[in-house]
């Protein structure tokens, strides 16, 4: 009896040991693969959100009412506030956000406000130092019309293991002139994440 | 014949001798007590393995991040925190064979899964680490994951009146943080639940938050919530407190307000009680306990029943008898320890003097913490010995031999490696300040200069800081100061 008891335990101990002998694993996946770790906010998430939200955009009435004025809307991304419960990168989404826009070829796109310094510091250097015929002016610059703003929000119900996350990313296309909303979108994500209470 | 005493000796060097918490509190309190944070961290990254080791990954990343605050360096103590904070979403799963092993080794086996208290606190402190870096968004993120914090220890809390459900710290800093973003409603609900917590807690309400109160339910239009917390309003709010007046908007164009939030003392720690009694049957009763306070160890010897007439004759005529063996039992529980503090007060002195008002206070948290679990670490504390010393009786009636010297050597020793196994879990944040007081004052726009200090209950000051701060039209600016003294 004894000695079945002590084969089980070295035998228990000895299985704890091997588990702990993982190390690191790390295997390439494409860009665009949806993996789910946390169920947290993730790069899908990011991805999938810019795309569709902007495709609704550029496929809504007032695209058709603007272009039949003969003009291009001349788009800039402003501030994309994060009210949800998560850390969010908000410049991976103005990113995913910026490259949909310019991708669709339907609007003109404009530099950030932070680029916009950059471009200008670079100009003033250029009248300083660069060639006549090289050197790009001031006061050249595309102005925006048009502006998208945004929020991202979110609503969290758990009990126990079990929680479902609500995300809700709201965008407005926004006359920067007349401040007149042109357009107003959004696109709900909803995740249900469970964790186990107990492990070996 | 040797298996108990084989396991019991592997299992004691798998524990090691010394209580890790214990020697951590030696060796970083004190040098967190005298401000040097960045020692403290470089001490504790270097030596992490022996301070922390795996079961205890969580309060290293949370002793970080808080060193890192206090140090100023708010970027560190964000990543150290959020670590810290992932690591407690993970540590929701239970392992079964760590459970088991609790109850067979001692409480330290299990992984470190924080206080509830503290967690909580992890959530204000890392809001005031992006309050200083000037991203209040992501302070809000904070204040939205300690709510869903709150949530879930809501259910899981017990019924008793030292069950932690709500936490005033927590509620002030979320209307804070609410306000200054300009969620009107949010911060209402903050600053409700703040007073609340206050009233429930038959505690008085700090004035700053019962003027923060009267202003953010009122302009909510929640007048009755004003009446329920019983608030003794001012009927007109005048100066910058009146909301969407004509003197407030003037006000605000001229005068910005600065919030200190002072982080002062240290908390109390968790010490080790313990008491071992070892009766040799041949008559003597030996103890020993030790004081979780100050540590002293009192030992004593008695003289103890002796083995029955019978059984001394056998041993003298050179037969085998139970002479020169033991019973021995120690066990060891999280008590207490108090933690001397001069830090007392708050006092900012700017135009005016302001005093600090305290919006938590650990010792208060972690006393109720303790007693809140007192029943639970006691039955466990039971099984566990009882458990044990059945397999050290076990493993010494399968030593003993004819000569009465060698069972006593042999029972001492096994005795002894038993013992080293039990041990208190005395693991805590110790490095958490004792309060964390606010004081607000509203000041001309610009560049304004103001004395922060900490005062002992003398008044004398402990220490005092100039700090210049740039003071915005109707915004609010946050400066942190701690003193660990």
């Amino acid at each position: 009896m004894n000695r079945m008891f002590f084969r089980a335990t070295g035998l228990a101990l000895a299985t704890l040991m091997l588990a702990g002998c993982g190390g690191t694993k790390v295997s390439r996946v494409t860009h665009d693969s949806v993996i789910d770790l946390s169920g947290r906010w993730n790069d899908t998430d990011s991805r999938l959100v810019a795309e569709e939200i902007l495709r609704d955009c550029l496929n809504s009435s007032w695209y058709n009412t603007y272009t039949a004025q003969g003009q291009i809307p001349t788009v800039i991304v402003g501030e994309v506030r994060n009210r949800s419960h998560e850390h969010i990168d908000a410049e991976t989404f103005i990113k995913d956000m910026e490259r949909t826009l310019i991708n669709s070829g339907k609007v003109d796109f404009v530099a950030n406000k932070t680029e916009r310094d950059q471009l200008r510091e670079e100009k003033a250097d250029q009248a300083t130092n660069s060639s006549v015929e090289t050197r790009n002016q001031a006061g050249e610059e595309s102005g925006a019309k048009l502006m998208l703003i945004g929020t991202i929000n979110s609503i969290v119900d758990r009990e126990g293991g079990k929680s479902v996350v609500f995300y809700q990313v709201n965008l407005e296309l926004v006359q920067i002139d007349s401040n007149r909303k042109l357009w107003i979108g959004d696109k709900k994500i909803k995740k249900y994440v469970t964790k186990s209470s107990s492990s070996l | 014949m040797r298996p108990w005493a084989v396991l019991i000796f592997c299992a004691s060097l798998f524990m090691g001798c010394a209580n890790t918490a214990l020697v951590r509190y030696e060796k970083i309190a004190k040098k967190a007590g005298s401000q040097n944070y960045l020692d403290a961290a470089g001490m504790i990254r270097k030596h992490a393995d022996a301070l922390y080791g795996s079961r205890s990954d969580l309060l290293y990343n949370m002793d970080l991040g808080l060193l890192y605050h206090y140090a100023g360096r708010y970027d560190s103590s964000t990543i150290f925190l959020g670590r810290a904070a992932d690591k407690y979403d993970a540590l929701y799963t239970r392992s079964i064979s760590n459970e088991a092993a609790s109850l067979v080794v001692n409480d330290n086996t299990r992984p470190y899964r924080s206080r509830p208290y503290e967690m909580m606190w992890l959530r204000v402190i890392q809001a005031f680490n992006y309050l200083a870096l000037g991203r209040p968004d992501d302070a809000r993120v904070e204040m939205r994951q300690g709510q869903i914090l709150l949530d879930a220890l809501h259910g899981t809390a017990g019924k008793g009146s030292n069950a932690y459900r709500e936490d005033p710290l927590y509620r002030g800093t979320a209307a804070l943080v609410y306000d200054l973003l300009g969620e009107r409603d949010d911060a209402a609900i903050s600053v409700y639940f703040a007073v609340k917590a206050h009233r429930d807690d038959h505690t008085a309400v700090p004035p700053m938050i019962g003027r923060l109160a009267c202003r953010l339910l009122r302009a909510a239009d929640r007048r009755d919530d004003i009446r329920l917390l019983e608030l003794d309003c001012p009927s007109t709010l005048s100066g910058k407190r009146a909301v969407d007046s004509a003197e407030a908007a003037t006000a605000s164009t001229e005068t910005g307000d600065v919030v200190v939030v002072g982080m002062l003392g240290r908390s109390p720690a968790i010490g080790e009680t313990s008491f071992q009694g070892t009766w040799i049957r041949d008559g003597l009763l030996v103890y020993s306990y030790r004081d979780a306070n100050t540590g002293k160890v009192v030992t004593d010897a008695l003289p103890a029943p002796g083995l029955p007439v019978s059984e001394s004759k056998k041993a003298g005529q050179g037969g085998r008898t139970r002479s020169g063996t033991t019973l021995s039992l120690k066990w060891a529980m999280p008590a207490l320890r108090e933690v001397p503090t001069q830090s007392r007060v708050l006092k900012v002195a700017g135009p005016a003097v302001v005093t600090g008002e305290a919006w938590g206070d650990t010792h208060d948290l972690l006393e109720r913490d303790l007693a809140e679990n007192w029943n639970s670490v006691l039955v466990r504390t039971v099984i566990r010995v009882g458990l044990r010393t059945l397999a050290t009786e076990k493993a010494k009636s399968e030593m003993r031999t004819d000569n009465p010297l060698l069972n006593l050597i042999t029972n001492v020793g096994v005795d002894f490696l038993s013992g080293q196994l039990e041990q208190a879990d005395a693991r805590s944040w110790f490095l958490l300040p004792r309060t964390v007081q606010f004081a607000r004052l509203t000041l001309p726009v610009g560049r304004q200069t103001l004395q922060i200090g900490a005062e002992n209950e003398s008044g004398g000051t402990v220490l005092a800081e100039t700090r210049e701060i740039e003071v915005r039209a109707g915004q609010t600016s946050f400066v942190f100061f701690n003193s660990l003294k």
